[in-house]
């Protein structure tokens, strides 16, 4: 192996890769010697409370490193016997943003060899883009090569990750190196969900309802729900805004374009990224990662960084999201608020 | 129509099919009363030959999909195992002068179709170092079929982000244009894989090949069967090899013609001009003596009404 860490500490930083569940296994950490383990239960239950808390996991494995390992596939074992998709997909969202983290910031894992190997791990087939394309400076740009049906799977679903933008040379995508960390995070992220979904998931929640105090993180899981949509901002809302963000809270499944526009407009308004994030938290297809990436697309943070302007009366008409059919006396939705401050104004004059 | 369907049985008493992973595939085939038969399955080609030259389908097709009971009704439970990468190439949807607004076929056109066709098996090749296999779809186009391994397991989600990469939806040339250590340098010069069809792209403004894209998307379609007779011209649907597609469009249509023998007195129900290698030019009500494969092929495009075999 190519890179500069050993088996164990491997294990501890990624404890999901299949090699890491083999060498916990082989140094005899089966389910049940785990539940034996006071010590080991308790850092699972830790590391399990702490991701629905959103508290971080240290970047680096300094001791213990197989209990560590074993510890947080525990957590992620007790996370799934609870059967609530919600905290299951929080888990793997920020299992996979720390499974990058330490991608990109521990030393002895930078080698390209070193990353590829972790990708085989994951199913994704890579190699130094150099081995590729000999002698061309595309393998100084784009120094890792994936195969092309695998970056077809785990490349998340942005303009930007269009594969036509990437060279592709004889089923090779040529990326760069923090492109390919980030489709490994999207490979670990399916990882971790196919493990909460194993099919002896039955057996595994009947031996962690054995001990108390995992039967009792169990119940809290169970009834765990994301935070509550923000409540409102001041000011007035126009008709057309006001009935997206009511059928969004309603949870209800609102079209793209109703989702692009309440973005562009909340942004205009002041709302930073998070808050909007959180206010598609409860449409039934939430994918924080996409959410957030295309928040921030219309936000022009990424992506070609160009800001989303609000679409104007006449487009939100042409949508089909005009309820006053262009009623206001605005041009666009984005004045709505401005105008009755201004009425208001001339009002108290 | 009887004439045509003895013409069919008799072409299908004499056909070499070949379908590779037959006992895997769905069936479905097109009744002389224009009804579709769909997910029928067969053990081996010698038990669909047979089958075809009792029935005379006007047409067949086959899924690319392979499934463990092809026969049965139920797409669940038909339990999908994979599916081979399809594309279809169609003349009729060809934004070019010679196949907009086409009608009768028209060799222009069907070079243009191939033309398509040949820079798609270069890409798939250049790009994605995969072998494609071309077939004369017996009238305006050409498929191309990949059964690598390799491709048999993506779903539609991803075919559907394969159709994007060929079609070169998103593409944004910034993305090729980088700062290094030797200033601004443009990778396109590199022109290994994808970026050679862009480069060239760049010429003509034209990147994409153009595929019917809900075709390749579609992880359970249907298609025409290679060497089944087209319904809509009663042309053989024919396996090309790859110097097959350097030959002209004409002398693939004339290797895909089923019916040479004889010729047949027609009545023309539409003014007919120019089809194929032939300058017809005939009114409505007018009268001619075809080829026998000219004049089946204007019948089942409705132009047409046979008269008498000469
Ligand atoms: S007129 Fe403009 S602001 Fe008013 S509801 Fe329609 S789109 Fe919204």
């Amino acid at each position: 192996m190519s890179c500069y860490a050993t088996s164990q500490e491997l294990s501890c930083l990624f404890p999901y890769l299949e090699r890491a569940g083999e060498y916990l296994y082989a140094r005899g950490f089966t389910l049940e010697a785990a539940l034996e383990n006071d010590g080991l239960v308790e850092r699972a239950l830790e590391i399990a409370r702490g991701a629905m808390k959103g508290r971080k996991r240290p970047l680096f494995c300094a001791k213990d490193f197989e209990e560590e390992a074993a510890a947080a596939r525990l957590a992620l074992y007790i996370i799934a016997a609870s059967g609530n998709q919600y905290a299951i997909r929080r888990f793997a969202d920020r299992e996979s943003k720390l499974f990058t983290a330490r991608l990109r910031g521990v030393p002895g894992l930078q080698a390209p060899e070193c990353k590829a190997s972790i990708a085989a791990d994951l199913g994704v087939r890579a190699r130094p883009s150099r081995e590729v394309v000999k002698g061309s400076i595309l393998a100084v740009y784009f120094p890792l090569a994936v195969w092309w049906t695998h970056y077809l799977r785990y490349a998340p679903q942005e303009p930007d990750w269009a594969m036509i933008n990437r060279p592709v040379v004889k089923g090779w995508v040529l990326i760069r190196v923090d492109d390919f960390e980030r489709l490994l995070e999207e490979a670990y992220e399916r990882r971790v969900l196919a493990l909460a979904s194993r099919e002896d998931i039955g057996y595994i929640s009947g031996q962690l309802a054995k001990r108390p105090e995992v039967a009792e993180l169990l119940a809290e899981l169970r009834a765990y729900r994301p935070v509550a949509v923000k409540a409102s901002v001041p000011g007035a809302h126009p008709p057309c805004m006001q009935a997206i963000m009511d059928a969004i809270k309603r949870g209800e499944n609102t079209p793209h374009v109703a989702r692009f526009a309440i973005a562009t407009y909340l942004l205009k308004r002041g709302w930073g990224v998070d808050e909007v994030v959180d206010l598609f938290r409860s449409s039934p297809d939430f994918n924080e990662k996409i959410t957030r990436y295309q928040v921030q697309h219309i936000a022009g943070q990424v992506g070609g960084r160009k800001e989303y302007s609000v679409p104007s009366c006449e487009t939100m008409n042409s949508w089909g999201l005009c309820p006053t059919n262009l009623g206001c006396g605005v041009k666009n939705p984005i004045q709505y608020g401005r105008r009755a401050g201004a009425v208001a104004k001339e009002n108290r004059a | 129509m009887r004439y045509i369907e003895a013409l069919f049985r008799d072409y299908y008493r004499r056909a070499q099919l070949e379908v590779p992973d037959i006992e895997r595939r769905e069936f479905a085939w097109l009744t002389r009363d224009g009804a579709m038969v769909r997910h029928r399955s067969f053990k081996g080609v010698e038990e669909l030959r047979s089958f075809c030259a009792k029935e005379a389908p006007l047409g067949v097709y086959y899924s690319v999909a392979l499934y463990s009971d092809p026969g049965n009704k139920d797409m669940e439970a038909k339990g999908w195992l994979g599916a081979d990468l399809v594309f279809d190439i169609d003349g009729d949807h060809l934004d070019t002068p010679a196949c907009r607004g086409m009608e009768l076929l028209t060799l222009r056109c069907l070079e243009d179709a191939k033309e398509e066709a040949i820079k798609l098996l270069e890409a798939l090749d250049n790009e994605l170092g995969l072998a494609g296999e071309a077939v004369y779809s017996g009238h305006r186009g050409f498929h191309v079929h990949v059964r690598d391994p390799e491709v048999r397991g993506l779903d539609s989600g991803e075919r559907r982000r394969l159709v994007d990469f060929i079609t070169a939806r998103g593409l944004d040339l910034s993305k090729f244009v980088v700062r290094g250590r030797r200033g601004v340098e443009n990778l396109l010069e590199e022109a290994a894989g994808s970026l050679r069809r862009i480069m060239m792209g760049r010429e003509d403004g034209n990147y994409a090949i153009h595929i019917d894209e809900v075709v390749t998307a579609d992880v359970h379609r249907l298609i025409r069967l290679p060497r089944s007779l087209n319904n809509k011209t009663a042309f053989i649907t024919l396996p090309l090899s790859k110097s097959d597609l350097d030959k002209p469009a004409e002398e693939i249509v004339e290797r895909a013609i089923a019916f040479r023998k004889g010729s047949i007195s027609v009545t023309f129900k539409k003014p007919v001009g120019e089809v194929l290698w032939e300058k017809i030019n005939r009114g409505v009500g007018e009268e001619a003596v075809l080829p026998a494969y000219m004049a089946i092929y204007l019948y089942l495009q409705g132009y047409v009404d046979l008269n008498g075999v000469r």
